[in-house]
């Protein structure tokens, strides 16, 4: 039993030392605070040495994250209380980007990522294939109803 | 800040929109007006000057794209003179670059 239990505590301290970082913001849904967005996680992925293609794709994809909530999440009922919640991580060398809403939610499966090639309707699911092209991964959890968390990933360089 | 502005600057046969800083949802509704505006009157070419442009997302790919679209009506093209490499690649990513939107790096591949 004791033996177990010291293992439990190690795993937790092991864990706990590669999280090199961990910061959340909490802004309102609104367009305007986008760019302050991305030039806070550009400057986190400056400190963690990715190189400046890098930096500018994880630019992109943050702010296609947060667009998508300012521009589905919210009602105009609740849009006075909106508010998009960020949460930055990195963990066994990987840089984690959370973008969290509180918002109406949807069905991932029924949006469709696609490009211009396959899609005449212009811009729908641009978004999500840009997130997807330019993060290592890119991940949706929502249901209606129950809010939405985008995740981001990108591996982070190794000095 | 970055931000955001346009100039507009009337020649004979071309009228130039002079871009600079950051297109993203918040900035896409100015140069959407612009837009608008200039393809409805349909006087001259239509070049965007994006030199400037060291940022560019979803919203401003597809206001321009929607705008490119209009001017398909009235065959027309949209030209978007000296992209910087990062812009360009977001076009070649998003497939916008073959709807009637055409990049150019000098004023001598306009049609």
């Amino acid at each position: 039993m004791k033996s177990n239990n010291t293992s439990i505590k190690e795993d937790i301290m092991q864990n706990a030392s590669n999280t090199l970082l961990c910061t959340s913001i909490d802004i309102p849904s609104t367009a305007e605070y986008v760019a302050v967005i991305r030039l806070t996680v550009a400057g986190i992925a400056s400190k963690l040495n990715f190189d400046i293609e890098s930096i500018e794709d994880i630019k992109i994809a943050v702010s296609e994250a947060c667009n998508n909530v300012i521009q589905h999440a919210y009602t105009q009922k609740n849009i006075n209380t909106s508010r998009i919640k960020l949460e930055i991580e990195t963990e066994n060398n990987e840089f984690r980007i959370q973008i969290k809403d509180k918002g109406i939610g949807f069905n991932p499966n029924k949006i469709k990522s696609s490009n211009a090639e396959n899609d005449e309707k212009l811009g729908l699911g641009l978004g999500i294939a840009f997130m997807k092209s330019l993060m290592d991964e890119a991940s949706i959890e929502s249901s209606p109803g129950n809010g939405t968390t985008i995740t981001l990933l990108k591996k982070v360089p190794q000095q | 800040m970055i931000g955001f502005s346009l100039e507009i600057e009337e020649k004979e046969k071309e009228t130039t929109v002079n871009l600079k800083g950051e297109i993203d949802l918040y900035s896409c509704e100015q140069l959407d007006k612009t837009l608008t505006k200039l393809v409805k009157e349909n006087k001259n070419k239509i070049i965007l000057n994006m030199q400037d442009i060291q940022y560019i997302d979803s919203t401003g790919l597809g206001t321009i794209a929607k705008n490119a679209k209009e001017l398909e009506t009235k065959q027309e093209k949209l030209y978007l003179y000296s992209c910087q490499p990062r812009v360009q690649k977001m076009f070649e990513i998003s497939g916008l670059n073959k709807k009637n939107i055409t990049l150019i790096s000098s004023e001598n591949e306009i049609e």
